[in-house]
């Protein structure tokens, strides 16, 4: 009884706090971030190839694109979510509050995966309209578990990015432009982590996506599971350090905004 | 420490660091060895300028701001070491228009709240109607805090700090912002409070709301405490002497020098109101002021005269100066 009521209660924060944080859930923003976005990546990145390489290159960049989309919808939901809180003046009310710390920022991004599933499905179409990517070899129980693996470990790591904002006192929408970027150059979805500089690649490694886009391409390609569950393993572990380190460090930003004050006005 | 009191601190100190771009650390001091004790059940105000440090202690009590020295506790429990004892018997109205979902309806913010404060869904539902009554929003309960008028949010603010049905209730300028008839439901509200046993600490600018409310208020200053005593006593210690206030039918010329003239006199003020003038002489206890006026004025060209204790507000104001001289 007391479970279920722990969990109603995980439900009622993780969808009221993703109502009132996550302002791209208008129409217009909703639909440009989660459809448009995607497709027009998939647009840009694939016929470039298609036209500075050739059309296997775009149908790769295409299954990458689809990883990124998923990292990079999570990343901004989450991150605003948990920068709107602090930014809002809610997060006061959390900090004098007896709620389980852990509990609440979980909840905080639990609601993202709906949107990972559906930009997952929007680049996915779209590279199958205009790249012509074909899902014949497909293992779907492999690109099913790679994308839910890559939503854990980015949702995981948004929190933890959050939680450095916090921390900093910074802007989330200058996190946004860096995390973008690095997941665009250095997990694989257009350059083959291989080919990066040796401080690149080991940037890369400890990126979310990197291993779990590894394990898609593998699933993708109809590979053995064998040769996709060592990545997709490795990326939920990388996911799981950053849940634990991030939340260590949401009470060290909740003690350090108690000493030094930042949630006080005066008077 | 400890002895019964539902609120006490002792020597508590709160410093404010911050670096400059030049690299050099300014420091302030917002509390400055504030001792003070609140019995269960008390309607306790704290008053002061801004910047004095009531909120700072406010901060302190309910556990979001951490004193560089001293101690506090709360419900017997020390706001630093037993932290989660204290936030589960508190609550916190604080003014303004942040702390709240925007995007949200009022009832859905208040159900949130109520999930912060363990309580089931269920339970939470039925508090925060329960609340929304209580701060007369339930007209407005489904609707987005977004097109709420400042007053509105404000009373969502009271109606969150009363959620948990706390013990001990901070209140950080509640009636900011509150139009008139909201302020009053909002006063006859505490009342209510503390006979259902809550203790109250409350932080106002308005000395009306502090002199009807509070059973003692304390005033500080430079995040010192100044005086500390019943409404009643501070107007008592600290109102000098006597107000004698009168409406002049026109502008008389050179009266208020004449006034100040008057034996036992302390002070005047003088302003025009339309065509008439309006004047206040403070002097000391048992003078006949009144007479004096009429004397010099003439009875005719007096429309009302009327001589009485301090207020509140008049006592505050004459504290603070002292305070501040002795600076």
């Amino acid at each position: 009884m007391m479970m279920l009521t722990t969990v109603r209660r995980f439900a009622l924060q993780s969808y009221l706090s993703y109502r009132g944080l996550f302002l791209w859930l208008t129409p217009v923003s909703y639909v440009s971030n989660v459809v448009l976005r995607p497709v027009l990546a998939v647009m840009m990145f694939g016929f470039l190839a298609q036209y500075a390489i050739d059309e296997e290159t775009a149908r790769v960049y295409a299954v990458g694109l689809a990883g990124y989309s998923v990292g990079r919808i999570i990343a901004g939901g989450v991150m605003q979510s948990l920068y709107r809180d602090a930014a809002f003046g809610t997060l006061a009310a959390v900090y004098a509050s007896p709620v389980n710390r852990g509990m609440l920022y979980f909840s905080r991004c639990i609601l993202h995966v709906p949107n990972a599933a559906l930009v997952a499905v929007s680049v996915l179409v779209s590279a199958a309209v205009f790249l012509d990517l074909g899902f014949a070899q497909v293992d779907w129980g492999g690109l099913v578990a790679a994308f839910a693996v890559m939503t854990f470990s980015t949702m995981l790591f948004s929190l933890f990015v959050a939680t450095l904002i916090l921390l900093s006192g910074t802007n989330w929408a200058n996190w946004i432009i860096i995390l973008d970027g690095l997941l665009l150059s250095l997990t694989g979805i257009i350059i083959p982590t291989a080919e990066l500089p040796a401080v690149l690649f080991e940037i890369g490694q400890m990126l979310p996506v990197t291993h779990g886009l590894d394990g898609l391409r593998e699933a993708f390609a109809g590979g053995p599971s064998s040769g996709y569950w060592p990545d997709l393993a490795r990326e939920a572990v990388l996911g799981l350090g950053y849940g634990v380190v991030g939340l260590a460090l949401f009470r060290v930003a909740e003690i350090q905004a108690k000493r030094r004050g930042v949630l006080a006005r005066a008077g | 420490m400890t002895d019964g009191y539902a609120i006490e601190c002792d020597e508590l100190r709160r410093v404010f660091r911050s670096r400059r771009l030049t690299g050099q650390v300014e420091e302030v001091v917002a509390l400055d060895s504030l001792s003070l004790q609140v019995q269960p059940g008390e309607v306790y105000g704290v008053l002061g300028p801004n910047g004095a440090g009531k909120t700072t202690a406010i901060r302190i009590f309910s556990t979001l701001l951490i004193p560089t020295a001293g101690s506090a506790y709360v419900m017997g429990h020390d706001v630093v070491k037993a932290a989660g004892e204290v936030r589960r018997r508190i609550g916190l109205i604080l003014g303004g228009e942040r702390g709240l979902y925007e995007r949200l309806t009022g009832r859905q913010n208040l159900q949130y709240f109520a999930s912060l404060y363990l309580m089931s869904p269920r339970r939470g539902a039925e508090r925060a109607d329960a609340a929304l009554e209580d701060v007369g929003l339930t007209h407005a309960a489904d609707r987005r805090v977004e097109q709420y008028s400042r007053g509105m949010r404000q009373r969502l603010h009271v109606a969150r700090g009363l959620l948990p049905d706390p013990d001990v209730i901070f209140m950080d300028e509640p009636t900011i912002g509150l139009d008139p008839e909201a302020a009053q439901d909002f006063r006859r509200l505490v009342p209510e409070l503390r006979e259902r046993g809550k203790t109250v600490l409350l932080t106002t600018h308005y000395m009306l709301e502090a002199d009807v409310l509070c059973e003692r208020i304390a005033v500080i200053d430079h995040g010192r405490l100044v005086a500390l005593d019943t409404p009643e006593g501070l107007k008592r210690r600290f109102g000098q002497g006597q107000v004698t206030e009168a409406t002049l039918r026109a502008a008389t010329p050179g009266l208020a020098d004449r006034l100040r003239a008057l034996r036992g006199v302390t002070a005047i003020e003088s302003d025009m109101e339309g065509a008439a003038q309006r004047v206040k002489v403070y002097a000391d206890a048992g003078r006949d002021i009144a007479s004096g006026l009429r004397n010099l004025a003439g009875t005719d060209a007096i429309q009302s005269v009327v001589t009485r204790e301090p207020s509140l507000e008049e006592a505050y104001l004459s504290l603070i100066r002292e305070s501040s001289a002795g600076e």
